[in-house]
């Protein structure tokens, strides 16, 4: 990639910060030109409690607790704070299952092991691997099933390929190329014939209890594959110089700001974010060219990206107020709504209740959750809402005890926020139970907001 | 042929990527060029991403041309390993007389089964009608001489004497194995294993304590008829008490194991609350409730297919937890668990009861697929035709490369200086088990191609790597390669 001249200009054009500063500036620089542009007024930044909220379900999956809510309003120092939750044991972690959830869905598929690739992605993230290592990792992963983690991505989209690793690593889909010429978009059925003969080389064998992937060299003959960007590879280790083709292309750098900006932001600069196309433009082209330049520039590193991300004050933006807005949500002049992941909810009705037994129950309610037809993706639909009701259900069968008779203390652990004078009027002389049940079952509960 | 077809899946013994990455750093680290420029170029393409993809793709080209000579050596290696060979005949080699102790065994149980099921399928064989083409088929099939063998080896004996395969069959998930053939749990597997564990160790305790209850209370039972003898004699066996306490484990949700485990421990309590209740006092001692005799006779029943199935997956189970790796505590509790006939009895592996009898195996499948003429022929059940059709598509072109290969074993056979020996490797169950044996071998090796490359075009020194003169062109090439990668990658045809 080449973008570091466009990317100087753009901070130049948009106010960039002095040496030595933090570069947040750069994504707010550019939108406050957007808005100005198209005469969109910015939605109120959030308060320091809906900020942790918001922080911590997008970097630990799970709201804060009341302590540390309470120790984040004595002292709020943000950029701490969030290099407090990155450092932690709970990011890698959950991170790991957003893009489990991402790759895989919640599926199970040609026997692949779903765990297998969750645990293989937390260790990478742990150690700081960067983005563009995992992903030419998972495109060219070969080995054991249940034992080298990265074989199951390859595995569980073992029927065309080509399709999930495109829409996953560069936003692109090559779906209706399988049978045809796409008709509003650049891509034709000799472009998905050529990137899917990447993966003529791979050697499906089931063992014992697992499944062995690899690739057979002698089956690198014939008509060589050919990467969107016209790239072919040079010698019979094609699945892994698709790797490199990929992570050296440009559409990997925006796809992968775009998802980021996605996770965080609940819309991407693209949206949907696997959906680059020639009639689906970015909302705000010099943003998604910003962060992209930024991931490459920061050696394609998720916690420095994070980082740059929720210091923004974009991050901050309200999602209250007004009415609903798409021209604004889509320059994120305003915060979209976004519904928790199943693993979300779980972990913070055990860390609103304090419940160990909530926590020792999470493996197991996942795993219920994995013999449904969930593709990837599904927070963006309502299917999603479905499941967490539906999970939600489950849980609120046998809750534990509510840590507090106070309905005050309930609304801080559940809501990181006091009740109001009418809920409290409402409330008044409910059975903390009743609280907790009427809590957990509000939309202000399930969703990021 | 027939053993590239068998061992493809389980010769791929490829090093994940991650350790080949660190070993071609190694590797690119400990070049000494010294003068030689090509060395040096090398070593900088080494560096790039382009040049570790075009160098694996040579250590995986090695390891390719290592798999094919191990797969052809693979039987000359199994006689190695065994026998020496002196003056063109082969003697057992010290220290393997347990081998031939085995070996033997499994031959003599392998032709008594063949010599009950031959003659029943013999006679099914000259019986058969000739139309349609089917029954022809199926009657050459039959007929050939290695047929029931290859049955047998590939079918039956798995159901009437498992291997360790039939128990990883099912904890494939939990269990992976390592270069060293031994089994561990893999970090991925650990949650699914504890719940196994959990399982295992909470049957494996209750009931033992059940049982151990049940002997007392049986003690003061009277000898009243046989099936209170009975009782009296298996009240001590946990797996009696293993069958009386299943019910609360039927239908068991993986999410929901400890709850379905707290109902088994309340259902052995239950059932020393409760079973005094079945029984009246006699001066002689106490007898069963007519009402409750034959809901006892009934898990007596379920007591003796329980057995037969434990005592089948005993020896498997022993094989399993002696190949599992130590300093595990996971695999401690397996090794429990699997002392445990009640647990045995518990998975789900289909094996004992009649289904353990080849004899009655073969009867039953013959009844489904063929039935009997008036005049005593036996021809294909239309409704299975189809079916039957597709399975014994080319049977006999497949039996000729198996026989084929076969024969390779025979010529070792030949040779033995032992005449047990010699009757089982020129026997059809002898020369099956050396292709067994010799598959699980060849499962755990990983060829190691890189090292292999490494060591064909370097010499290692003191002050390290030293590339040959004769590999620079292949070293040239490599370069070369690497540099025309890098300029494919920078292709970019996309327009925005």
């Amino acid at each position: 990639m080449s973008s570091r001249t466009s990317v100087l200009f753009l901070l130049l054009a948009a106010g960039a910060p002095a040496a030595g500063q933090a570069p947040a500036p750069g994504i707010d620089g550019i939108l406050a030109a957007h808005w100005k542009g198209a005469g969109i007024a910015p939605a109120p930044l959030v308060g320091d409690a809906e900020f942790l909220r918001r922080l911590s379900l997008d970097l630990a999956g799970r709201i804060p607790s009341k302590a540390e809510l309470e120790a984040f309003l004595r002292k709020p120092d943000r950029a701490a704070k969030i290099d407090e939750l990155l450092a932690s044991p709970e990011f890698p972690r959950f991170w790991s299952e957003v893009w489990t959830a991402w790759l895989n869905g919640y599926a199970a598929a040609f026997d692949s092991n779903r765990e297998g690739l969750r645990f293989w992605l937390e260790k990478e993230i742990r150690e700081g691997a960067p983005w563009d290592r995992i992903v030419s990792r998972l495109v060219s992963a070969s080995g054991v099933s249940n034992v080298d983690g990265s074989v199951n991505f390859i595995l569980h989209n073992g029927v065309d390929p080509a399709i999930k690793v495109s829409r996953a690593f560069l936003g692109i889909r090559l779906d209706c190329a399988k049978c045809h010429d796409h008709p509003f978009d650049r891509w034709t059925q000799k472009h998905f014939e050529e990137m899917s003969r990447f993966f003529a080389t791979i050697r499906r064998e089931n063992l014992t209890g697992s499944v062995r992937v690899s690739d057979a060299s002698d089956r690198a003959g014939g008509p060589k594959p050919r990467f969107l960007t016209g790239s072919q590879p040079v010698t019979a280790r094609w699945r892994e110089e698709l790797g490199y083709f990929i992570t050296e292309s440009r559409p990997f750098g925006r796809a992968f700001a775009n998802r980021l900006w996605y996770h965080f932001m609940g819309r991407g600069i693209v949206d949907p974010p696997d959906d680059f196309s020639l009639r689906n433009k970015p909302s705000v082209p010099a943003l998604l060219d910003f962060l992209a330049a930024e991931a490459e520039t920061r050696a394609w590193d998720l916690r420095s990206m994070a980082r740059l991300i929720c210091l923004s004050d974009a991050y901050r933006r309200s999602s209250a107020g007004a009415p609903r807005d798409p021209k604004a949500e889509a320059a994120f002049a305003r915060r979209v709504l976004k519904p928790l992941l199943p693993e979300q909810v779980i972990d913070s009705l055990a860390v609103a209740l304090d419940s160990d037994a909530l926590r020792q129950r999470r493996a197991a309610a996942l795993r219920g959750l994995l013999g449904r037809s969930f593709g990837e993706d599904f927070s963006l639909t309502w299917r999603h809402r479905e499941t967490v009701q539906d999970l939600m259900a489950k849980f609120a069968l046998d809750l534990p005890a509510p840590p507090s008779a106070s309905t005050e203390d309930l609304y801080l652990r559940m809501l990181s926020r006091r009740p109001t004078a009418r809920e409290r009027e409402l409330l008044r002389g409910r059975p903390a139970a009743e609280v907790v049940s009427a809590l957990a079952h509000s939309n202000e509960f399930y969703f990021g907001h | 042929m027939r053993l590239t077809v068998l061992l493809a899946p389980l010769l791929l013994g490829i090093a994940p990527q991650e350790d080949l990455d660190r070993r071609v750093d190694d590797f690119a680290a400990k070049i000494a060029p010294g003068d030689d420029g090509v060395a040096a170029k090398l070593k900088e393409a080494l560096k790039t991403r382009p040049g570790k993809i075009v160098l694996r793709d040579r250590a995986e080209k090695a390891a390719e041309t290592l798999r094919r000579i191990a797969e052809r050596d693979a039987v000359p290696d199994y006689f190695k390993a065994r026998f020496e060979e002196k003056d063109g005949v082969f003697r057992l080699r010290a220290g393997q007389e347990d081998y031939r102790k085995r070996l033997l065994g499994e031959a003599a149980a392998a032709k008594a089964d063949l010599d009950r099921i031959r003659p029943v399928v013999a006679e099914v064989a000259e019986s058969m009608v000739s139309e349609p083409e089917i029954n022809a088929r199926l009657k050459a099939y039959l007929s050939h001489p290695a047929t029931l063998e290859s049955i047998y080896h590939k079918d039956l004996r798995r159901q009437t004497r498992p291997d360790i395969y039939v128990l990883l069959r099912k904890m494939g998930e939990v269990f992976a194995q390592g270069e060293d053939g031994r089994f561990f749990v893999p970090e991925a597997g650990r949650d699914k294993a504890r719940l196994y564990a959990k399982v295992g160790e909470t049957v494996s305790r209750t009931t033992a304590d059940s049982a151990a209850w049940l002997k007392t209370f049986f003690e003061g039972v009277a000898p009243f008829d046989e099936l209170h003898k009975r009782l009296k004699a298996d009240a001590g066996d946990p797996l009696f008490s293993g069958i009386l306490l299943q019910k609360a484990l039927q239908n068991l949700d993986p999410n929901d194991v400890d709850s379905a485990l707290r109902k088994y421990e309340e259902r052995a309590a239950e059932l020393k609350a409760k079973l005094p209740e079945v029984f009246m006092d006699t001066p002689q001692g106490k007898i069963l409730s007519e009402n409750a005799a034959g809901e006892v006779q009934e898990k007596l029943g379920d007591l003796d297919r329980a057995r037969s199935k434990a005592r089948l997956l005993r020896e498997p189970a022993r094989e399993l937890v002696s190949r599992l790796r130590d300093g595990d505590e996971l695999n401690d509790s397996f090794r429990k668990a699997f002392g445990s006939d009640a647990v045995l009895a518990l998975l789900d592996v289909d094996v004992g009861g009649e289904d353990s009898d080849a004899l009655a195996i073969v009867t039953a499948r013959i009844k489904q697929a063929l039935r009997k003429r008036d005049d005593g022929k036996y021809e294909v059940i239309p409704e299975v035709a189809e079916e039957l059709g597709r399975e014994l598509k080319d049977p006999v072109q497949n039996q000729a490369k198996e026989d084929r290969f076969l024969r390779v074993i025979s010529m070792y056979g030949e040779k033995m200086d032992d005449p047990a020996l010699k009757a089982v490797f020129t026997s059809w169950h002898g020369r099956h088990e050396v292709e067994r044996v010799a598959k699980e071998t060849l499962a755990s090796k990983n060829p190691d191609g890189l090292a292999w490359w490494i060591d064909r075009h370097f010499e290692k020194g003191a002050d390290g790597y030293r590339l040959r003169p004769a590999s620079r062109p292949e070293i040239e090439a490599i370069v070369a390669e690497t540099e025309k990668l890098r300029k494919e990658a920078g292709k970019n045809e996309l327009k925005d």
